[in-house]
């Protein structure tokens, strides 16, 4: 819990300066941009809050799965220049990804 | 005499040497720390010390100075974008890669860029200029250095200020400083600011020509 | 440590364990390569630059390839290579530490590693195109960007790239926080966490809680381009900066805060003292992050879109937290006995170098004084001096003073001194003069100049400059390949530290600490170690 504390006043901060432009002016982009940063903070604070040292871990030495995560989202982004194909690779590698990951913890 | 070069300087004036007493002492404070406690054999350091007062001390220093910047620059700021009466209006329209000026009370004078030959500004000198500006296409910007002002011409907008050119003729350029494609460097434009007589003998030939 | 530790696999070895590895410290490694590798290609890009700036006319480049040059150098240093060193850094440091095992996510963090090299591999593969790399700028500039002004696949790369690497740093963000979050070592308190970590901390929160706009305005700017007229209304254009802008000031101080933190942590240990005032030092950490989040519209001052007022205020405020950081970091020098190694030298470069840039911050958070100043070439000098001569010295700061503990070796200190003193030649004789520039008219992004304002003269000085930057840089490869091959082993401490890093092997082993840790009651154990020795 206290590990939120931080975060928490991070959050804080960041909601004074975002209530001060609302404020300030009236434009609906500028204006959501820091309520929007602070919901993410938020949810950090949470994870923050439940994060404790683990008893026991299986901690890789590796994985395929980071390798293979980064190519699938690096193809669905490439989906946009390259076309529909790519996309389709990019999720099946994400898929492998999971796979992996699942595998390397259960085995 | 205001406008924005005199606003600038105003502003300048406080900024700079601020800025320059703020270095020199952080320097000095620098160079005395590493002479009087560079590492000597006979001496140890000395353990820390937290004194949170110094700390709050230099805050509160620090947060005074900047009340006295914002303070400043926000009311000049106001005097420099605020639009006061009208003066003689301009029409800018820039476009990739040029400019063309029009001027609503001299109907038909237009100053336009053609390659390789520069548009100029023609405006009268020692009053108010009140200047539209607009974009056909990309983001532009209009820049006139000697004047310590530029502005951006954004697309479906239209950009409104004031400027006063410095009584007297004076010849300058401007500059578009906002990237705009392929040919951005050479959106250069000429300025001519012309003392009242020239001014008038210029309307009368372009209205004649016109 | 409290977590029992049972590696299921041997470690790979070879090219695939290059790809696979997990252990925080390796992929740190691989990543500061990368990213130093991609420093180097912008370096390229910048002498190509400044070659062809030198004097007027085009000798060097064509107007398009150097519109492609400036994006990419900007693209390459900004996205590729000081964000990520710099997360590389907290990658490698912090588990250490906070007397960790490892890092908390293992996995996301190698996905991280990997996003951020294919993320630079497709920027760089716009080159290959037929209309060249991205050339909007390293901001995308809209509607610059469009596909109507910028056609051609090479800037649909450039999005896609741009969007790798900000996934890339969300993911390697996400991972030290939950570090610092769940596995600190017992007896440390948040509050005797080391300075650099706390540095970490906040450059991480920033990174996951403005990143996220870069990959919203680079998808947008995607669908934008491929006809979805995402921009088309008359606020369009103004909402891609501002969502943009969102992002891309709090990357700036992600690309300073652990550099900050590392001048910190040696400037402590070459007084040979603790650091002064730590908690006033977490404060402005902690309030100098929030703040930078809410001043990005002063990118933005010219426009007349934006609350100028609101973006003037809260970025002259910066100068109170940096001032603060300021005294702390003279502070710790005072009383204290200091020695001048590499380190050293590197960590006083960055505290009155970056003080250029900060100053000149302040000048240009001014609207009237950034209606002359702003997108010349004194907003250049300006930022490399936050950037070049500010983050990177402290970067090298970091680098010798850690290089020991990671490789084993020390590096040499003769070639050292002379990296650094060639570039502080050489980034001040490149930057002063485009002040001069920037004021006297000079816009920036144009690849000519008419001879007709006198500019050529400063220009060349520039060119000068950055030829000897290039020579710095030389040198400290130099003085890596050197050490790599004669270099003197270096121990578990040799500069007599603070923090638990330096109470393991040189480099440390597959999971950091072998021995017990010491007994942590405050942000410097080793040093209370040493203090309660001598009792």
């Amino acid at each position: 819990m206290r590990n939120a504390v931080p975060v928490l006043a991070w959050a804080a901060l960041l909601a004074a300066l975002a209530a001060m432009l609302a404020l300030w002016t009236g434009d609906l982009v500028a204006v959501v941009l820091l309520p929007g940063a602070v919901l993410v903070v938020l949810v950090v604070a949470m994870g923050a809050a439940r994060a404790r040292d683990p008893v026991e871990r299986r901690v890789p030495d590796a994985s395929a799965s980071g390798p293979l995560a980064a190519g699938g989202v690096a193809l669905l982004a490439l989906g946009a220049v390259a076309g529909l194909w790519a996309a389709l690779i990019g999720a099946a590698l994400l898929v492998l990804a999971i796979v992996a990951a699942v595998r390397e913890r259960i085995g | 005499m205001t406008g924005t070069r005199h606003d600038f300087a105003h502003v300048q004036d406080l900024y700079l040497p601020i800025a320059a007493a703020v270095f020199a002492l952080i320097v000095v404070a620098l160079a005395m720390v590493l002479v009087r406690y560079r590492a000597r054999p006979e001496r140890a350091p000395r353990p820390t010390r937290d004194h949170y007062a110094i700390d709050a001390g230099v805050a509160l220093a620090l947060a005074g100075i900047v009340a006295v910047l914002v303070v400043v620059t926000l009311r000049t700021n106001d005097t420099e974008t605020a639009l006061a009466k009208p003066g003689f209006r301009v029409d800018a329209v820039a476009f990739q890669w040029g400019w063309q000026f029009s001027y609503p009370s001299r109907p038909g004078v237009v100053d336009r860029s053609a390659p390789g030959r520069p548009a100029t500004l023609h405006v009268p000198a020692g009053t108010t200029v009140e200047v539209s500006l607009r974009t056909r296409d990309v983001v532009h910007a209009f820049w006139i250095p000697d004047l310590r002002f530029k502005r951006d011409a954004w697309p479906r907008k239209t950009a409104r200020f004031d400027l006063r050119f410095p009584a007297g003729t004076v010849a300058g350029v401007g500059h578009c400083a906002q990237y705009c494609g392929l040919k951005h460097s050479d959106m250069v434009f000429f300025v001519d600011a012309m003392d009242p007589a020239r001014f008038a003998s210029w309307s009368r030939m372009r209205e004649g020509r016109a | 440590m409290s977590a029992t530790v049972t590696p299921p696999f041997a470690p790979v070895r070879g090219l695939v364990g290059l790809a696979v590895g997990t252990d925080h410290k390796g992929v740190a490694l691989r990543l500061g390569t990368a990213a130093f590798g991609f420093f180097l290609a912008g370096g390229v890009l910048a002498l190509l630059m400044r070659a062809e700036l030198a004097q007027p006319g085009m000798q060097v480049t064509s107007r398009g390839g150097y519109d492609q040059f400036f994006s990419m150098h900007g693209s390459t240093m900004i996205y590729l290579f000081v964000t990520p060193v710099a997360l590389a850094l907290g990658m490698y440091l912090v588990p250490l530490q906070v007397g960790a095992a490892e890092i908390a996510w293992p996995r996301l963090n190698l996905m991280g590693f990997w996003l951020l090299v294919l993320g630079g591999v497709v920027m760089w593969s716009g080159f290959l195109t037929r209309n060249g790399a991205g050339s909007a700028a390293w901001t995308g500039e809209y509607p610059q960007s469009a596909a109507v002004s910028t056609p051609g696949p090479g800037m649909d790369l450039w999005c896609a790239g741009v969007a790798l690497a900000a996934l890339a740093g969300i993911a390697l963000a996400a991972s030290q926080l939950a570090t610092i979050a769940g596995r600190r070592a017992p007896g440390m308190t948040l509050l005797r966490m080391p300075i650099f970590t706390w540095s970490m901390l906040v450059t991480c929160l920033m990174t996951v809680a403005s990143f996220p706009a870069l990959v919203l305005a680079m998808g947008l700017l995607l669908a934008d381009r491929h006809g979805a007229g995402v921009f088309d209304s008359a606020g369009g254009p103004a909402a891609y900066q501002n969502i943009f802008w969102f992002y891309g000031h709090p990357v700036v101080y992600v690309m300073f805060f652990p550099f900050l933190g590392a001048v910190l942590e040696v400037v402590a240990t070459f007084s040979r003292r603790r650091v002064f005032g730590y908690r006033a030092i977490v404060i402005s950490l902690l309030v100098f992050t929030a703040l930078s989040m809410s001043v990005w519209g002063h990118h933005m001052f010219t426009t007349g879109q934006v609350a100028n007022g609101y973006f003037s205020l809260t970025s002259t405020m910066l100068a109170v937290p940096a001032g603060l950081e300021y005294l702390a970091m003279i502070g710790t020098m005072v009383g204290g006995a200091i020695v001048l190694r590499t380190p050293m030298l590197f960590a006083l470069g960055f505290i009155v170098q970056f003080l250029v840039g900060g100053l000149s911050g302040i000048y240009v958070a001014s609207p009237p004084l950034d209606y002359h100043v702003h997108d010349s070439y004194f907003v250049v000098a300006h930022f490399h001096y936050t950037l070049l001569a500010g983050s990177v010295f402290g970067l090298f700061a970091g680098v010798y003073y850690w290089w020991p503990k990671v490789t084993g070796r020390l590096l040499f200190e003769r070639l050292g001194r002379v990296h650094f003193w060639l570039f502080v030649v050489g980034t001040n004789v490149t930057f002063i003069p485009q002040f001069v520039l920037g004021y006297d008219g000079m816009p920036r992004r144009i690849a000519d100049y008419s001879p007709a304002y006198g500019w050529a003269g400063w220009n060349t000085a520039s060119t000068v400059g950055a030829g000897i930057v290039a020579l710095s840089v030389v040198v400290f490869i130099v003085n890596v390949a050197l050490t790599s091959i004669a270099g003197k082993p270096a121990g578990s401490d040799p500069w007599e530290a603070h923090t638990l890093e330096w109470a393991t092997t040189s480099p440390p082993p597959r999971h950091n600490f072998t021995a017990a840790l010491p007994a942590i009651r405050s942000n410097a154990p080793l040093l209370d170690l040493r203090e309660e020795a001598i009792l």
